[in-house]
């Protein structure tokens, strides 16, 4: 009995994604969805285009925001908007790269957390990319690993 | 047992010979001991990562006082960078102190888990059998416990199950059920819940092809074919009705425990009555604890409601709820799966799955013959993702709350800002003191820290309104030397299921955790 890296081949692997159960049905979510109140609301979806003026990595207890990276951005309209993006969005291969200055959009919904608006933000777009931050229940993606799993999307999608 | 008399206990039990021990036996000329373990949380990538285990540890003192570890194996994943499959244990030790306390190191095969391959464990036993763990060597955190594996037997009969970890894209996952070894050919039937981040599938049926492989001399075996949680899954005897799981897909991770039934399947709404609730999860980012009523019978919809506290604040933002009252509607199956759906919520949670364990198991000390039972539970709806326990409440008596316990806890300041936090402690006139260890590495709560020194301190306030509840404002932390500055968990509340077990959480805006006291 050896210890061993597990890189299966591709073969081994498609197998046994074959062998898996389907864990997202569709038809058992949406009938949850439609009676029970969500904190994150996809109706309620914004969309936002600005500039960035500050990068947050991790925000610290201190700064009192919520954990995570953030991106501030002033809009077209003047208005400073948190955007929220979790905590992996910008660690890793692959991760989200954004630079002051840089016009991006935003695509989340807005709640207002300590008397201040806070966009979780689950798409910006950004260098003619498109990178998908949150899944639709509000919960943050990983960027691609190097093992191909992960956010395949944040490469995939372009303008 | 007075603390400083347990080791004593345990070398004079061990001494007698291994029938008093459990799974002694003669390893190289020496008496052992088998302990399995298990514990998840974040490690230096930033990744959620599961490890379980089984290591075998010498009963006689080395001259240096330690404990030699003398062998095991164990299953490391993160789901997404590192995973290690049956890394065998070369070597290592277990260096006790006079209260409890106590230092594991592991040394693996492949260098690859801790530090160069060496894990180290902060230990703290609540009697010989029974231990609450935390890594402390820097290159993770996490929690989880350790047990005296008692049986080596492939798991027969039928089983409640959660697990929880985190998927391809590092989003958390929990999974809930319930399943059937067929005696004969080890064949799992069931049923399968699962929250893969909110997206929710429930009362799957087991696909055909599942079975327990017989497990190797340590009590590791494989599941061929796919249960539903991931597709690899591995699990580790810790006695005849509780075994550890750990999802070993190099695209997901998830670590849990499946519990015995009992010899009957005669489950129904009476199976739940007075009891406290603990659910949650460092990756869901939540944490949440109460105590709850039933009123079932022929003629009525079966009900709960009851008070909790929870504290989502980290995922979301939105502000904690502190003794907040719930109710719902539930069911309960005769095989024990069954779910609560919340009218009035608490916090966000919503529904959960419900699989009732053997009413004469305890759950959170599984060589303990003083088991109430009770059920494991898992978040099924979109909002949250967790998992947890219900255990029976017998007492609320704040007489009870007295003497020593040890205690843990999970818990987060922002997505991947994970802590964890273990010791031992008193409690006095309801004066809760305590040392342990305080492992920050990732500098949520302090600079960064791995210490094995860390003092607690708090006063139980019991809640007049709701009895069994209380508040320890604040639960203090302080460092014997200078390794961190103090700081206070400002506002921490507990949920007494016995004398012997509470469960705490911490609900400040920004900042959760989830864990609880245990005594002998």
């Amino acid at each position: 009995m050896n210890w061993r890296f597990t890189f299966f081949g591709p073969c081994a692997v498609m197998a046994l994604c074959l062998l898996a159960p389907p864990i997202q049905a569709q038809g058992a979510e949406s009938t949850i969805k439609s009676s029970i109140p969500l904190w994150y609301d996809v109706t309620k979806e914004v969309t936002l285009t600005g500039t960035v003026s500050s990068v947050m990595e991790r925000a610290t207890p201190e700064m009192k925001m919520l954990g995570g990276s953030h991106v501030i951005v002033q809009t077209t309209s003047g208005k400073v908007v948190d955007a929220s993006l979790g905590r992996l969005a910008m660690r890793g291969e692959g991760s989200l790269s954004v630079t002051l200055g840089e016009q991006i959009r935003l695509t989340g919904v807005m709640k207002v957390i300590n008397d201040k608006e806070v966009l979780f933000t689950r798409l910006i777009r950004a260098r003619g990319h498109v990178y998908k931050i949150r899944n639709e229940h509000g919960y943050t993606f990983a960027p691609e690993s190097k093992n191909g799993s992960g956010n395949s999307e944040i490469k995939a999608e372009r303008q | 047992m007075r603390r400083g008399t347990l080791w004593l206990a345990l070398a004079v039990l061990c001494a007698l010979g291994s029938a008093a021990c459990g799974s002694g036996n003669n390893k190289q000329g020496i008496y052992t001991q088998n302990y399995t373990f298990y514990a998840n949380g974040v490690n230096s990538g930033g990744l959620t990562y599961s490890i379980a285990g089984v290591v075998t540890i010498g009963t006689t003192a080395s001259a240096d006082g330690s404990f030699v570890v003398l062998g095991g194996e164990q299953d490391y994943n993160d789901g997404h960078v590192t995973t290690v499959i049956d890394d065998l244990l070369t070597g290592g030790k277990l260096v006790k102190a006079a209260d409890g306390s106590a230092t594991l190191t592991l040394d693996t095969t492949s260098k690859i888990p801790g530090v160069m391959g060496t894990e180290t464990f902060a230990v703290f036993f609540s009697n010989a059998n029974r231990a609450l763990i935390t890594e402390i060597d820097g290159s993770a955190t996490s929690s989880g416990s350790l047990d005296l594996q008692s049986a080596q037997s492939i798991p027969s009969g039928s089983y409640s199950f959660v697990a929880s970890g985190a998927d391809a894209t590092q989003m958390p996952i929990v999974y809930g059920g319930v399943w059937t070894v067929d005696p004969m050919t080890a064949a799992v039937t069931g049923n399968l819940d699962v929250n893969d981040a909110g997206n929710v599938v429930t009362n799957t049926s087991i696909a055909a092809g599942a079975t327990f492989m017989a497990p190797d001399s340590l009590g590791r075996g494989i599941v061929m074919g796919s249960t539903g949680i991931g597709t690899s899954l591995v699990y580790y005897v810790v006695g005849p009705e509780v075994i550890r799981l750990i999802d070993v897909d190099t695209t997901d991770t998830a670590v849990g425990s499946a519990y015995s039934q009992g010899a009957s399947q005669s489950f129904g709404p009476a199976s739940i009555g007075t009891s406290v609730l603990s659910i949650g999860s460092s990756a869901g980012l939540y944490a949440a604890v109460g105590q709850l009523t039933t009123i079932s019978g022929n003629s009525v919809l079966p009900t709960f409601s009851g008070v909790g506290d929870e504290n989502e604040s980290v995922l979301n933002g939105n502000a904690p709820e502190l003794a907040e009252s719930f109710s719902g509607a539930y069911t309960i199956a005769t095989n024990g799966y069954g779910s609560f759906t919340f009218t009035n919520r608490l916090g966000s949670m919503s529904v959960l799955g419900i699989y009732v364990v053997d009413p004469l198991l305890n759950i959170l000390d599984p060589n303990s013959l003083a088991g109430a039972g009770g059920a494991l539970v898992a978040e099924m709806d979109p909002n949250l993702v967790g998992i947890g326990i219900i255990v029976p409440q017998t007492t609320a008596s704040t007489s009870a709350f007295s003497g020593s316990y040890i205690f843990g806890a999970q818990g987060d300041t922002g997505p991947g800002d994970e802590f964890d936090f273990a010791g031992v402690g008193t409690v006095t006139a309801l004066s809760f003191t305590g040392t342990g260890a305080l492992s920050d590495p990732f500098a949520s709560l302090t600079a960064g820290v791995e210490s094995g020194t860390a003092t607690f301190m708090a006063t139980a306030a019991p809640d007049s309104a709701h009895p069994g509840r209380y508040t320890l404002n604040p639960l203090a932390v302080g460092a014997t030397g200078s390794e961190f500055a103090p700081f206070n968990f400002k506002t921490v509340t507990a949920y007494q299921a016995t004398g012997n077990l509470l469960f705490w959480i911490e609900v400040d805006d920004g900042s959760d955790f989830l864990g609880s006291l245990q005594q002998n």
